[in-house]
């Protein structure tokens, strides 16, 4: 699976520097293939407009049988009722419902989307309790996901 | 307003060890079986399963074990198509399984898939097909260095696969069987395969989105069925599903249900795309949640 790993994941690199969407770019220094930083500018008109954010993709081996770890990080989290202050991000695609016929690029448009459809700045409900419990990978946690119109 | 649920540490090993368990204690295409295993498996229940799979050993003799993991219809039918294709298939049906896998990938590009997430899982089920049918594996690749289209690389250890005549030898069969064997348990490959068939069921689904709107429940888009229970790895399939896969490829499938129902004692059959001209009939045991691949007397 090596080769198809490094095949799959050097075309979305090509692609991602190539023709980024906007509000989209991948970290200049990019060396590892398993591990990149993306950095998303939230869309003109949206609550989020001209904010920067840090999104830290992961890659496991079975990448893209199985959906990459996917966070926000650094100082700016942005705040929004599916998004922890931790960074974690309550999206189905990046757990039960990701496909392989996904891509990078397609996980920032979905990200910013939802960002960009969000009414209001704030933290899920649960954000304490969550923060206080939540395990290091988002990967690990078993989400359930009660509303996608957020 | 968003909420979140999140289950402990050993919820989510316990699922991880079931997970693991399943993968270790079964093949992900057994060798075959007599089907009188399946009786000596239920000799408890003295219930209408029992009889109805009494007729199922009455019609097929034997079958193969598909692992259990939600992917098993696609898995067993992918297996036991190219199989019917090598032992039954005609030399045009090789040739249109053939040309329609190599096109397949500009159809489903043309329906919104990137190219580049989809290739790769194209790559490896054009391969199988050009394994069973002898054809060469298309000339041209996409480098996306360059972004132009290049000659595929030839191994040049690995010979051309046999081209026709049609049909085979015993032999030839033989080895191509053990071949195909090879490649559906090695799992990084075979679950390109069974990703592509996902693919393919998907595509069929959105190129008759009208036609397939009316089985679709919960209020979802073709488009949204196809993204929660096509197109994710281990979702399992419902009849809905074979009825888009058969039609997809023009593959006549017959499953065989098996339940504990006792309004008959026999198992029921069901054939879906009964004229289909691309493959002998590809026949399927099903038991509640779970698809085998049978073969007749």
């Amino acid at each position: 699976m090596a080769g198809r790993f490094t095949r799959r994941l050097q075309k979305e690199l090509l692609d991602l520097q190539r023709s980024p969407p906007t509000g989209v770019k991948l970290e200049d220094n990019t060396t590892r293939l398993d591990q990149w930083r993306i950095h998303l500018t939230g869309a003109d008109g949206s609550l989020y407009a001209g904010e920067h954010f840090v999104l830290r993709f992961r890659f496991g081996n079975n990448y893209p049988m199985e959906a990459p770890e996917v966070v926000f990080e650094g100082p700016n989290i942005p705040m929004h009722g599916h998004i922890y202050s931790n960074g974690h991000i309550c999206l189905n695609v990046l757990y039960n419902e990701w496909s392989p016929a996904l891509s990078v690029q397609s996980i920032c448009l979905s990200l910013l989307s939802m960002l960009s459809s969000s009414p209001e700045k704030s933290w899920p409900p649960d954000n304490d309790t969550y923060v206080r419990r939540a395990i290091a990978s988002p990967k690990q946690t078993s989400w359930a996901f009660h509303d996608d119109t957020v | 307003m968003a909420s979140s649920a999140y289950s402990d540490f050993d919820v989510i090993a316990q699922e991880e060890r079931v997970r693991d368990e399943i993968a270790a204690s079964s093949e992900l295409v057994s060798d075959p079986l007599p089907t009188s295993v399946l009786l000596d498996e239920y000799k408890e229940n003295k219930d209408a399963f029992r009889d109805k799979l009494k007729d199922v050993t009455s019609k097929y003799d034997s079958f193969r074990r598909v692992r259990g993991d939600g992917n098993c219809f696609y898995r067993a039918f992918g297996f036991a198509l190219l199989q019917q294709i090598l032992h039954r298939g005609t030399e045009e049906q090789a040739r249109k399984l053939y040309q329609q896998a190599v096109a397949s990938k500009a159809l489903l590009v043309a329906q919104g898939y990137t190219e580049y997430t989809i290739e790769d899982f194209y790559d490896s089920y054009v391969e199988v097909i050009a394994l069973a049918t002898g054809f060469p594996k298309p000339p041209a690749a996409y480098d996306y260095s360059t972004g132009i289209p290049v000659p595929v690389q030839q191994d040049a250890n690995s010979e051309p696969p046999k081209q026709l005549p049609w049909p085979l030898t015993a032999q030839e069969r033989a080895l191509r069987e053990s071949n195909l064997l090879a490649i559906f348990r090695d799992d990084p490959v075979a679950s390109a395969v069974v990703y592509y068939l996902r693919l393919l069921t998907a595509g069929h689904f959105k190129t008759n989105a009208e036609f397939f709107q009316g089985f679709i429940e919960d209020g979802l888009t073709v488009s949204e069925f196809c993204a929660r229970e096509v197109e994710v790895m281990a979702r399992e399939c419902e009849q809905v599903h074979i009825v888009a896969l058969s039609a997809a490829l023009d593959v006549p499938v017959r499953v065989v249900y098996t339940d504990s129902s006792d309004s008959t004692s026999q198992a029921t059959e069901i054939n879906f795309q009964e004229e289909g001209t691309a493959a002998p009939t590809v026949s399927l045991l099903y038991r509640p949640g779970h698809y085998d691949i049978l073969y007749a007397r």
